[in-house]
C-alpha cells in the first residue's frame, strides 16, 4: 500500500484505519505512543516516518502530538529531506497547537552542511508552544568555530519554554547560534542543561558573560569552563535553587568582582561541583541558608591531599540544613598520589566533628572501585565498637 | 571512609556507589559496624545492590538486582 492508497483508505475507513495505521507506519520508523492515553507522542526515526508526516493532513484520526522525538537520519541528503518534511509538518498550527515537548536529535551529519535548514528551522523554534526543547546529538567532532560570535543573538526568544537541554555542538553552528542564544536569552528558562559540547574556556566566558536568566532555578553545566566566568554567571542568577557543574572547570588569577561581604545564591538547596567550585560557591553563599545536599568532587578521601576540602568542611558548620555530603572520587590515580596511612591523620580533629546536621554520607566511584585502603581503615582506633551492643 | 564516617557524629545514612560488581559484604559488614548511629547503609556495585538497615529482622546484607 502505498501513500495514495492510505490516503483514500483514511478518507473512507476511519476503523480500519485506527487498525492499520499504527503498525503501518511503525514499519516505517514513525512511532505513535500514548494514543490511548489520552496524549501522544510521536518517535521519527527514519526517513520513511518523516515522509508518512504528509499523513497527518488526510486523515482524521490523528490528533496533534503533545510530545515530539526527532531522530535525523545520518547522511547530507537524507538529513535535509527529513528537515524539509519536518518543517512542512511543524510549519501548520494545526499539527502543533498542542506541542510542548520537542527533542531534535542529530545523528552524526555534520551541522555545518545543515546550515541552511537550520536557518529556515529557526523561526519555529520562536512560534512553537513548547516548554521544554533538547537538541542532542551524536558527532564526531568538533564542530563549534573558533570565530563563531556568541554575543547578542536574536532579540525574540520562546513565550513559553521553561527547559532546554543542549548536548550537542549544532545549537553554536552558524546555522543555528543566534537562534539558540536569542532562546537563551529572552525565554523563562527555569531549567537549563548544556553538556558534550565542544566550546572552548574563552567561548564559555562569553556564553556565561551573556546570560542573565531571571527564571533560572536549575542548572547542569559540564565543559572547559572558566571558573571566574562560572562564579559571575552562578552569583547573576539569584534564583538558582539546583547546581550541577562537572568537567574540567579552570581556575586563573581573575576573581568574581563582586564583594565577598554581599550574600549570594540566597534559594540554593543542592550543589555538586569540583573541590574547587563548591569551595568559592560556599565561601560566599554564607547566607545560602536551605542548603541540604552538597556532592563534592574531590582527588583523593585522605586529608592530607585535600586540604581545601578541610576548609571547606570548616565552612559547613554555618549551613545549619545541610542533611546529605556526598564525596565524588576520579578514577583511582594510584600511581599519581603515593598511598597515605589514614593513622597519619589526627581523626578528632577533623571539621566534621561538628557537623551534626549530616545525617547522610555518599561515596561514588564513577570508574572503577572504590579501592579497599579508600574504604576501610582496619588501624584506626574505634571507640564505638567498645559501645556497640553485645 | 570509616574514618569519615565515624567523624560525622549524628551520620545515619551511608551510601556507597561504584562500578563493578562482585561481593562487597565485607564492605557492608565493615561499614555498618563502623559506627552505632548508622539506621542504613547501601552499596551500590554495578548491577549489584547490597542494604543494610537496623530495622531489617535478619540484620544481614541482601542482594538485589534493583538500585532503591
Amino acid at each position: 500500500m502505498n501513500d495514495q492508497n492510505l490516503r483514500v483508505l483514511a478518507t473512507t475507513s476511519q476503523s480500519i484505519c485506527r487498525l492499520l495505521l499504527p503498525e503501518y507506519l511503525r514499519r516505517r520508523d514513525l512511532v505513535l505512543k500514548d494514543t490511548c492515553a489520552g496524549g501522544l507522542t510521536v518517535q521519527l526515526l527514519g526517513l520513511s516516518g518523516y515522509a508518512s508526516l504528509g499523513l497527518w493532513s488526510v486523515s482524521p484520526i490523528f490528533r496533534p502530538p503533545e510530545e515530539m522525538y526527532c531522530s535525523i537520519p545520518c547522511g547530507v541528503q537524507e538529513a535535509r529531506a527529513a528537515m524539509e518534511f519536518l518543517m512542512y509538518f511543524l510549519l501548520q498550527p494545526s499539527n502543533t497547537r498542542n506541542l510542548r515537548d520537542f527533542h531534535f536529535s542529530l545523528q552524526g551529519t555534520n551541522p555545518l552542511l545543515l546550515t541552511s535548514k537550520f536557518i529556515k528551522m529557526r523561526r519555529l523554534f520562536y512560534v512553537l508552544p513548547l516548554t521544554r526543547l533538547n537538541l542532542s546529538g551524536y558527532d564526531f567532532a568538533d564542530y563549534i568555530p573558533p570565530s563563531i560570535i556568541l554575543r547578542n543573538g536574536l532579540s525574540c526568544g520562546s513565550c513559553t519554554l521553561t527547559s532546554l537541554v543542549i548536548s550537542s555542538d549544532y545549537a553554536f553552528t552558524p546555522g543555528l547560534v543566534q537562534t539558540t542564544m536569542g532562546i537563551l536569552r529572552h525565554s523563562p528558562i527555569k531549567n537549563l542543561m548544556v553538556y558534550m559540547v565542544s566550546l572552548n574556556p574563552s567561548q564559555w566566558s562569553t556564553l556565561l558573560g551573556e546570560l542573565n536568566m531571571a527564571f533560572l532555578e536549575d542548572v547542569d553545566l559540564e565543559g572547559d569552563i572558566p571558573r571566574p566566568a562560572l562564579i559571575r554567571f552562578l552569583i547573576k542568577n539569584k534564583g538558582l535553587r539546583n547546581i550541577i557543574i562537572r568537567g574540567n572547570v579552570r581556575s586563573d588569577r581573575l576573581q568574581p568582582s563582586r564583594s565577598r561581604s554581599q550574600p549570594i545564591l540566597p534559594n540554593l538547596l543542592t550543589l555538586r561541583a569540583p573541590l574547587e567550585v563548591c569551595c568559592a560557591i560556599i565561601e560566599q553563599a554564607s547566607h545560602s541558608p536551605r542548603l541540604y545536599e552538597l556532592q563534592v568532587e574531590v582527588s583523593r578521601l585522605h586529608p592530607h591531599h585535600e586540604p581545601s576540602f578541610l576548609r571547606l568542611v570548616e565552612k559547613l558548620q554555618h549551613f545549619r540544613k545541610l542533611d546529605h555530603l556526598g564525596l565524588h572520587l576520579p578514577p583511582s590515580p594510584a600511581s599519581a598520589i603515593p598511598p597515605t596511612d589514614p593513622n597519619d591523620y589526627d581523626w578528632n580533629a577533623h571539621p566534621a566533628r561538628v557537623l551534626r546536621q549530616v545525617r547522610t554520607l555518599s561515596f561514588s566511584q564513577r570508574r572503577g572501585r572504590l579501592s579497599y585502603g579508600d574504604i576501610v581503615c582496619p588501624h584506626i582506633p574505634s571507640p564505638i565498637f567498645i559501645t556497640l551492643p553485645k | 571512609m570509616c574514618a569519615y564516617i565515624q567523624s560525622f557524629p549524628m551520620l545515619e545514612t551511608v551510601h556507597v556507589v561504584e562500578e563493578g560488581d562482585g561481593p562487597r559484604a565485607e564492605l557492608l559488614d565493615t561499614l555498618h559496624k563502623a559506627k552505632p548511629t548508622l539506621r542504613t547503609v547501601a552499596v551500590f556495585s554495578g548491577s549489584l545492590y547490597l542494604k543494610w538497615t537496623a530495622d531489617a529482622r535478619e540484620q544481614q546484607p541482601f542482594m538485589d538486582d534493583d538500585h532503591e
